[in-house]
C-alpha cells in the first residue's frame, strides 16, 4: 500500500461526498427515477398548487408489492396535489438502510412521511424522531411498535397467516405434512403471517404435521429459495404434502423447483403476493392459492391520511385493515381479483 | 529472459497441482462425510441437482479466476449477472428480438461491462476493489432503471417457444438427468482452460499478475492483458445472468446480488491466489462445488440456514489459512 494508493483512494471518496452532496438522490436508485415521475405528474396538473413534498419510504425497490404501493400513493399525491418522493432501500434486509432514509426525511421538513417499516421494533427509534418534529406520519404494510404512526393501513398479516392455514387445511382435508419457508429473518410482517399459522394449525388441525420446526430461510432471492427447496425434497424423498411459500421470492423458488421436478399437483403449493410470474405458476397448476394483498390501496390511503391531517383531524393511531384475498386458478381472471392485482 | 519466466511457470505448475491435490482430496472427504450422513445424497438423482445449483456459481467463479490471476478484483461480476438477465428480457419482452441476437447481446453486455471496469482500473488508475465497487452500484442502479422496479417476464404466449429455451437452458436436462447449465459450463470450462494454459494470452495474464514491472519489462502489454481478464469476467458474468433469467422465465432485478462474493470464496478455496498469478480453471471449480456440496450436503442433513452461513465462513476461512501457510513453507 503506498502513498499513492492513498491519494487516489481519498480523492475518490471526497469526490463521491461531493457528488453525493449535490444530488442527495443519487444513492437510492428508485428514489432518483421516481422524482421525475412525480415532477411530471405535478406539472400535468394546471391548477397545480404545488402544495409540498410527501416523503413515502417503503421496503425494497425491486418488490412489485412496494412498487404497487408507490402507484397508489403517487396517485393519491396526484389527486390533492402534492409532489411525493418515493425512497426506497434495496432490500428488505437493510433495515438500517431504512432508519437513515427517515432521518434524511426529517431533516427535509416534508408535509408528512408515509412509511412501510421493515421492523417494527427497529424504526420505533426514528419514528419517535418524526412525531418529535410535528410530522404527519402514517404508516403503511407495517407499524412500528412503539405506536408513532398516526395511523396504518395494513394487512392483518396474522390474518393472513390464519387464511393460509385455512387453505391449507381445505387443500389437504385437515391431514398431512407442511413445510414453511420463510424469506428471510427480521422482518414483522413474514414473522406474523408464520406465527397465525403455525398457531392455527397447533391449535385447530392436529392432524397437520408442520415438519419444520426451526425457521426456514432462503435469503429473499428466488434461486437460493429454489435450490433449497430441492435440497429439501431430496431429504425427505419428495415425502410432503405441501409447502407454503411465505413471500413472493420464496413463492417463485418453491414453484419454480417444484416445477423442475415435474411435481406439480402431486405437491401442493400455496404462498402470498402475486407477480405475473405467480399467476403464470397459478394457472399452470404449479401454485393452488396465493394470498394476496392491497398495496395499491396501502399507499393511496396512507397519502390521503396525511391530508386528513393536515386539515386538522386526529387520526388516533387508528388500524384500518386493506384487505386480503386467496387467488385461485378458479377466480384469477375475476374482474375484482384483476383490478387489485394491476392496479390503475 | 523468457527462459527464466517459463522455469517460473513450470514450478508454478508442480506446486499448484500438488496443492490442488490437497483440495481435491477434501472434496471427496466432504462427500465421504455427507454419503454416510444422509441416504440421500449419494443419490445420482441429488448429485445431478448438485450440478444444476452449482453450474450458475461456477461460471462466475471461472471468470472471476482471470481477473484474480491478472491481479485484479471484481466485484461488480452479481451486478453484471444482473444486468445481462434484465437486457436479455427486455429484448426478449419488449423487442420481440429473435434468440440467437438476444443471446449475442446480453453476452456482449458482460463483456462491455468488463471492458468498463478494466479501463477504470488500467487508464484510471484506480485500484481494482474500488473501481468495481462503485460499478457494482452503477450497475445495479441500470439495472433497476431497465426494469423499472420490476421483473420482466420472458414468457410470451404468442412465441412460447422463446420462453421454452431459456426454461430449457436455465434447468433443462438431457435424457432427463444431466443439466444442460452444467454442460454448459463443461464447455465453457474447457474453452477457458485453454485460453488460461495453452495460449499466449493466458500465459501474459499469469505474468501480469505475478509480477506487473517484470511483465511489462519484458514486452507484455500488461494494460491490454487486464483488460482482456475484466472483458472474460465480464462474460461469464453475462452468461450467468443469461442462465438465472432462464430458469427463473423472468429477468429479476435483484439477480446476481451478492453472487460475487460467492464467486471469489469459490476461487480462494480452489486456491486462486488474490495476490494474482496464480490459479486454475480445475481449482475454481473444485472451490464452487465444495461450497454447493457443503450447501447441499447441510440442506439434507436439516441444518439451518445461520449455522450454513458460520460454516461456510469458517470454511472459507481455513482455506485462505491453509493457503498462506503453504505458500510460507514452499518459499522456506
Amino acid at each position: 500500500m503506498n502513498r499513492k494508493f492513498f491519494v487516489v483512494f481519498f480523492a475518490v471518496v471526497l469526490i463521491a461526498l461531493v457528488f453525493s452532496a449535490c444530488q442527495p438522490a443519487v444513492v437510492e436508485p428508485v428514489a432518483e427515477e421516481a422524482a421525475p415521475v412525480t415532477e411530471e405528474v405535478v406539472e400535468e396538473e394546471p391548477a397545480a398548487e404545488n402544495k409540498g413534498k410527501i416523503y413515502a419510504i417503503f421496503k425494497d425497490s425491486a418488490s412489485v408489492f412496494f412498487a404497487d404501493m408507490g402507484k397508489g400513493a403517487t396517485k393519491a399525491a396526484e389527486e390533492l396535489g402534492y409532489e411525493l418522493v418515493i425512497q426506497n432501500p434495496k432490500s428488505e434486509a437493510e433495515v438500517d438502510k431504512q432508519i437513515s432514509l427517515v432521518e434524511d426525511a426529517i431533516a427535509a421538513n416534508p408535509v408528512g412521511i408515509v412509511l412501510s417499516v421493515i421492523n417494527s421494533e427497529a424504526l420505533t427509534i426514528v419514528t419517535e424522531q418524526v412525531k418529535a418534529a410535528g410530522i404527519p406520519l402514517t404508516c403503511a404494510d407495517n407499524g412500528d411498535s412503539g405506536g408513532y404512526c398516526d395511523a396504518l393501513y395494513a394487512t392483518d398479516n396474522v390474518q393472513v397467516g390464519v387464511d393460509l392455514a385455512e387453505k391449507a387445511a381445505e387443500l389437504l382435508g385437515g391431514k398431512g405434512t407442511v413445510w414453511y419457508l420463510s424469506p428471510l429473518a427480521g422482518v414483522q410482517c413474514v414473522n406474523d403471517r408464520e406465527e397465525g399459522f403455525r398457531e392455527t394449525m397447533a391449535t385447530k388441525y392436529p392432524d397437520i404435521e408442520i415438519v419444520n420446526e426451526e425457521y426456514e430461510y432462503c435469503d429473499n432471492d428466488k434461486a437460493v429459495c429454489a435450490n433449497r427447496t430441492l435440497d429439501f425434497l431430496t431429504a425427505r424423498n419428495d415425502d410432503i404434502d405441501l409447502i407454503v411459500g411465505a413471500n413472493e421470492n420464496a413463492l417463485i423458488g418453491v414453484a419454480t423447483a417444484i416445477d423442475e421436478r415435474g411435481l406439480a399437483g402431486e405437491i401442493l403449493v400455496i404462498g402470498l403476493d402475486a407477480s405475473d410470474d405467480v399467476i403464470a405458476f397459478i394457472k399452470k397448476g404449479v401454485i393452488q392459492a396465493s394470498a394476496i394483498q392491497n398495496p395499491f390501496n396501502m399507499g393511496y390511503m396512507a397519502v390521503y391520511g396525511i391530508q386528513e391531517m393536515v386539515d386538522g383531524k386526529d387520526l388516533g393511531h387508528a388500524y384500518i385493515d386493506s384487505g386480503n384475498w386467496m387467488v385461485t386458478a378458479e377466480n384469477v381472471d375475476d374482474p375484482e381479483i384483476q383490478a387489485i392485482l394491476h392496479p390503475q | 529472459m523468457i527462459e527464466s519466466l517459463k522455469e517460473k511457470f513450470g514450478k508454478l505448475k508442480k506446486t499448484s497441482f500438488y496443492q490442488l491435490l490437497t483440495r481435491f482430496t477434501i472434496l471427496i472427504i466432504l462427500f465421504l462425510i455427507f454419503a454416510l450422513t444422509t441416504n440421500n445424497f449419494i443419490k445420482p438423482s441429488n448429485l445431478l441437482t448438485i450440478t444444476l445449483q452449482v453450474a450458475l456459481y461456477a461460471v462466475l467463479a471461472c471468470g472471476m479466476t482471470f481477473v484474480l490471476i491478472v491481479g485484479a478484483i471484481d466485484l461488480s461480476v452479481g451486478s453484471i449477472a444482473g444486468l445481462s438477465g434484465i437486457v436479455c428480457a427486455i429484448l426478449l419482452r419488449d423487442f420481440g428480438m429473435t434468440i440467437p441476437l438476444t443471446l449475442l447481446i446480453s453476452i456482449i453486455v458482460g463483456a462491455i461491462s468488463g471492458l468498463i471496469n478494466g479501463a477504470l482500473t488500467t487508464y484510471l488508475k484506480l485500484p481494482p476493489f474500488i473501481a468495481t465497487l462503485g460499478t457494482m452500484w452503477m450497475y445495479r442502479g441500470v439495472v433497476q432503471l431497465l426494469a423499472d422496479g420490476q421483473p420482466v417476464t420472458i414468457r410470451n404466449p404468442e412465441h412460447p417457444e422463446v420462453g421454452e429455451f431459456f426454461k430449457l437452458l436455465g434447468s433443462g436436462r438431457i435424457w432427463g438427468s444431466i443439466p444442460i447449465a452444467f454442460i454448459i459450463m463443461i464447455v465453457l470450462a474447457i474453452i477457458l482452460n485453454i485460453i488460461l494454459n495453452k495460449t499466449v494470452l493466458g500465459r501474459n495474464m499469469f505474468a501480469t499478475g505475478s509480477n506487473t514491472e517484470a511483465a511489462r519489462l519484458s514486452g507484455i502489454n500488461v494494460r491490454r492483458t487486464t483488460i482482456y481478464g475484466f472483458i472474460i469476467g465480464g462474460i461469464m458474468a453475462g452468461i450467468a445472468g443469461i442462465l438465472i433469467t432462464g430458469r427463473l422465465s423472468s429477468g429479476q432485478v435483484n439477480a446476481g446480488q451478492g453472487y460475487e462474493l460467492e464467486a471469489v470464496a469459490a476461487c480462494v478455496i480452489g486456491r486462486v491466489s488474490l495476490l494474482g498469478g496464480e490459479g486454475s480453471i480445475i481449482g475454481a471449480l473444485i472451490g464452487a462445488f465444495m461450497m454447493g456440496i457443503l450447501r447441499n450436503g447441510l440442506n439434507l442433513n436439516g441444518v439451518g440456514s445461520f449455522w450454513q452461513q458460520i460454516v461456510i465462513g469458517i470454511v472459507l476461512i481455513i482455506a485462505v489459512f491453509s493457503d498462506l501457510y503453504q505458500r510460507k513453507r514452499i518459499n522456506e
